[in-house]
């Protein structure tokens, strides 16, 4: 074979695989193996192109991420189940209410979601996660303060897991500058963890609701919160008047030292509800303090 | 037909001359950055203290503090929701951007715990959308911070409970768009049905936010941006971001921002504060409007071959590499690609700032998902910061470093009126002949579909190689074309004294084109 024949069957070799193999363009890149360090888990066999361009980033071998994982697909869709999995990737359904829409892969020839579902069910997935609640990092310490999505209050809340008996929560709104209500029992954060983000914390059940503390004609400014003891003091400014707002508990109560260095603005009446004991009390016009008894 | 193709790829390859492969593992060692087992251990931030530690932010909301001479890590803070940046400021500071804020996270009585989490500025929407993240945060040379938001995903719905005002020009309502996942009547799969993949109901999604020092008041820098995790603010004051794949994005890109301007993503062009669309959805303006409007993108990293998940965008140090000669560098991370990341070369051609894209590290160890890149306090080493989130990354941290033992690489990669330069590190040779160079042209459709094939794709003819020095031309034979992205292979037998060749695959966006071509 003459040299420049031996060139040209190279490019042809590149051109016969051009566009329906690039897998192979990708490996023709490193011809000799590279002896790879590390990662003896990961499979040895390169995914296909339709793959890694339309399912890599939500479908993992291993674990849920976006998309179930592989083990998951294996079993839904086992090869006598080619049709039914062109179908679901053409009109996906929804099985699992916490993850996000699969979007449709109309665009995606039949011929190649072929491929991906032999690829997905030749890949031999040694220690597959299950789909369940598992919590690899649970913290249920008292007290805990933590930002999240939390159920019947704005998307910037305050969960504040109190160091009481009886599992007192409270959610604290920054955007409203308020306490939005008191609720009992664990506090779990998992559920918008697991969800990315696509499913509120839970609180408990809810037991006491409060309106707004003062009369305002406008949005109150939020300003931060100080920590002391692991709970908070929220900031926040009403009608002019900077307030401080401490979260403390005493004698199995949750008190509330409402704060300000002016006189504070009016107060609405605020709500007080059978199963959880609530007084208020005024020291001058400066300070308010709120008990909560259970 | 595959596997035909790969048997006949392969055996004339291997025919070669044994082709030489470079080792990252020979000039930089890997080492794994131990997290605290009660961490969930994916990287949100990386920032550097005056004193050398390093600040990290996570996942679940910890702040935490590594100390390199101890290897010893301690709670600075903690609850913050979905942090994903912290920054020190010039007085030692530390801030970091979570889903609702700008937190400054301040420890009055020096016990070495926040304190105070101070609120900088709340003053952009959430919709509760579970793709609503929020990115950042860099400093420019007077103190404004900057951030960047991402859109919402028509993969889920929004909250009844908002902050900011809901806009709904065009008719998308908020009732329009509620989703209670708790009620298993309602079907987002059903109420999804004409909404655009992505979206920015509420105030200021999409786009790059400008805080002054001291005004908790935000200013919309600029528009268009999809999911714009890599932030940097260059030694000249200029703003760069790196935005992901989807619709309106042809692959994961990179843009010098341009103030007050349109960047491509139509989603946020309902906050452009020079020409906000107010009377229909934008993904309905005419395409050929919205392309001359836009400001392209410097750099396309076409997608899969080139980078999944474009992220941190960080200079290049010269402690870090084998050369002084780093200005037109910088590096990116990717957070779907495993063991490479990227380098990317600044070129200017007719006032143009465009550029090309390469892997670095590839097959070396440094794993996947890097998220957050941050270089040591002496600059010799890089901790990469990883995470998954739902997608398909990593987790942990990794410290790269460089053991001193130079190897070849480009420092700069040019446009010329009939091809490319690429200037190395030192004198080149085996540079090989015209045969041995792979280089096609394609384009990449700017339109509202998830992703852009590569559209006529077609191989260029190399009519000249040369090396002079340590510069390496390459001419084609036909003339460059404009707008084209030329993926160019070079051949891995480059070589030197110092090394073959490191990085041989780049991928030059050509916005700009000379025009004489010999």
């Amino acid at each position: 074979m003459s040299y420049s024949n031996f060139f040209n069957g190279v490019l042809l070799g590149y051109a016969f695989c051009f566009t329906p193999c690039q897998s192979a363009e990708k490996q023709s890149e490193n011809p000799v193996p590279i002896k790879k360090k590390e990662n003896k888990k990961k499979s040895a066999k390169q995914a296909p192109e339709a793959f890694q361009l339309n399912c890599a980033a939500c479908h993992i071998s291993d674990r849920v991420s976006v998309g179930p994982s592989f083990t998951h697909i294996q079993e839904f869709y086992p090869k006598q189940k080619r049709k039914e999995f062109i179908e679901w990737c053409y009109n996906p359904g929804k099985r699992n209410p916490d993850m996000v829409q699969m979007p449709s892969m109309a665009h995606v020839k039949k011929e190649d979601l072929a491929i991906i579902h032999d690829y997905i069910l030749s890949v031999k997935v040694r220690n597959p996660q299950p789909l369940s609640n598992v919590d690899d990092y649970p913290n249920k310490k008292r007290p805990r303060v933590i930002r999240t999505f939390l159920p019947k209050s704005g998307p910037a809340s305050v969960l504040v897991a109190l160091p009481l008996k009886k599992k007192l929560n409270l959610v604290w709104d920054t955007t409203q500058c308020r306490l939005r209500y008191i609720s009992a029992g664990e506090a779990d954060n998992y559920p918008y963890l697991k969800a990315n983000g696509n499913a509120l914390a839970e609180v408990g059940k809810i037991i006491y609701t409060e309106k707004s503390l003062f009369k305002s004609e406008k949005p109150p400014t939020y300003h931060g919160y100080k920590m002391k003891y692991g709970l908070p003091t929220f900031l926040y400014t009403v009608e002019g008047v900077r307030i401080e707002e401490s979260i403390t508990v005493a004698d199995e109560a949750l008190v509330r030292r409402i704060l300000s260095k002016s006189t504070l603005p009016t107060l609405n009446h605020i709500a007080e509800d059978s199963t959880l004991t609530t007084k208020l009390s005024r020291e001058g016009d400066k300070i308010i303090i709120i008990k909560h008894h259970f | 037909m595959k596997n035909v193709c790969i048997t006949i790829a392969a055996f004339l390859l291997s025919s070669l001359d044994a082709v030489a492969t470079f080792d990252w593992g020979e000039h930089y060692t890997v080492d794994t950055v131990s997290i605290p087992k009660s961490v969930d251990p994916q990287v949100g931030g990386l920032a550097l203290l005056p004193d050398g530690r390093v600040v990290a932010c996570f996942h679940r909301g910890e702040v935490k503090i590594y100390d390199p001479k101890t290897k010893k890590w301690s709670l600075f803070a903690e609850g913050l929701h979905e942090p994903l940046g912290v920054h020190v400021d010039k007085a030692g500071g530390i801030l970091v951007i979570q889903r609702p804020e700008i937190t400054r996270l301040h420890d009055t009585d020096k016990d070495g715990t926040a304190d105070f989490y101070e609120a900088i500025t709340t003053d952009w929407g959430m919709s509760g959308n579970y793709h609503e993240f929020s990115f950042g945060i860099v400093e420019d040379s007077k103190g404004n911070f900057y951030v960047s938001l991402g859109t919402a995903s028509n993969g889920s719905g929004v909250r009844e409970e908002i902050r900011g005002a809901w806009n709904n020009v065009g008719g998308l309502s908020h009732a329009r768009l509620l989703y209670d996942n708790t009620n298993p009547k309602e079907s987002w799969r059903v109420k999804k049905a004409g909404i655009p993949r992505m979206y920015a109901r509420v105030p200021y999604r999409g786009c790059i936010l400008k805080i002054k020092p001291g005004n908790p008041k935000a200013e919309v820098y600029a528009t268009g941006f999809r999911t714009p995790n890599g932030l940097y603010m260059d030694k000249e004051d200029r703003l760069w971001v790196a935005d992901n794949q989807g619709d309106w994005v042809g692959a994961c890109n990179l843009f010098r921002v341009e103030s007050g301007e349109f960047h491509g993503h139509v989603a946020s062009l309902l906050w452009d504060t020079k020409n906000p669309v107010v009377d229909q959805i934008p993904a309905e303006i005419p395409i050929a409007e919205l392309d001359k409007r836009r400001v392209k993108e410097v750099c396309f990293f076409p997608q899969s071959i080139c980078a999944n998940s474009v992220s941190q965008i960080v200079p290049v140090d010269p402690s870090f590499v084998p050369t002084q000669n780093t200005d037109a560098m910088m590096f990116l991370g990717d957070v779907y690609s495993t063991n490479r990341f990227l380098g990317f070369y600044k070129d200017e051609v007719n006032g143009s700032v465009q550029g090309a894209a390469c892997h670095v590290f590839k097959n070396s160890s440094v794993g996947g998902g890097n998220n957050r890149l941050l270089y040591s306090a002496d600059g010799t080493s890089m901790y990469l910061g990883k995470t998954h989130l739902s997608w398909a990354g990593r987790e942990g941290m990794k410290k790269v470093s460089f053991t001193g033992k130079p190897y070849l690489m480009v420092e700069k990669v040019n446009l010329t009126p009939n091809g490319f330069t690429f200037t190395f590190n030192t004198t080149i040779e085996k540079i090989g002949q015209p045969k041995d160079y792979v280089i096609q042209s394609y384009y990449l459709k700017y339109f509202s579909k998830y992703g852009s094939p590569l559209i006529d794709k077609q191989k260029e003819a190399v009519s000249l190689i040369k090396a002079e020095g340590n510069i390496l031309t390459i001419e084609l034979s036909e003339p460059i074309k404009k707008g084209f992205v030329y993926d160019m292979k070079l051949p891995e037998r480059i070589t030197s004294a110092y090394s073959d060749i490191s990085s041989n695959h780049f991928w030059y966006t050509a916005n700009e084109v000379y025009t004489e071509h010999k």
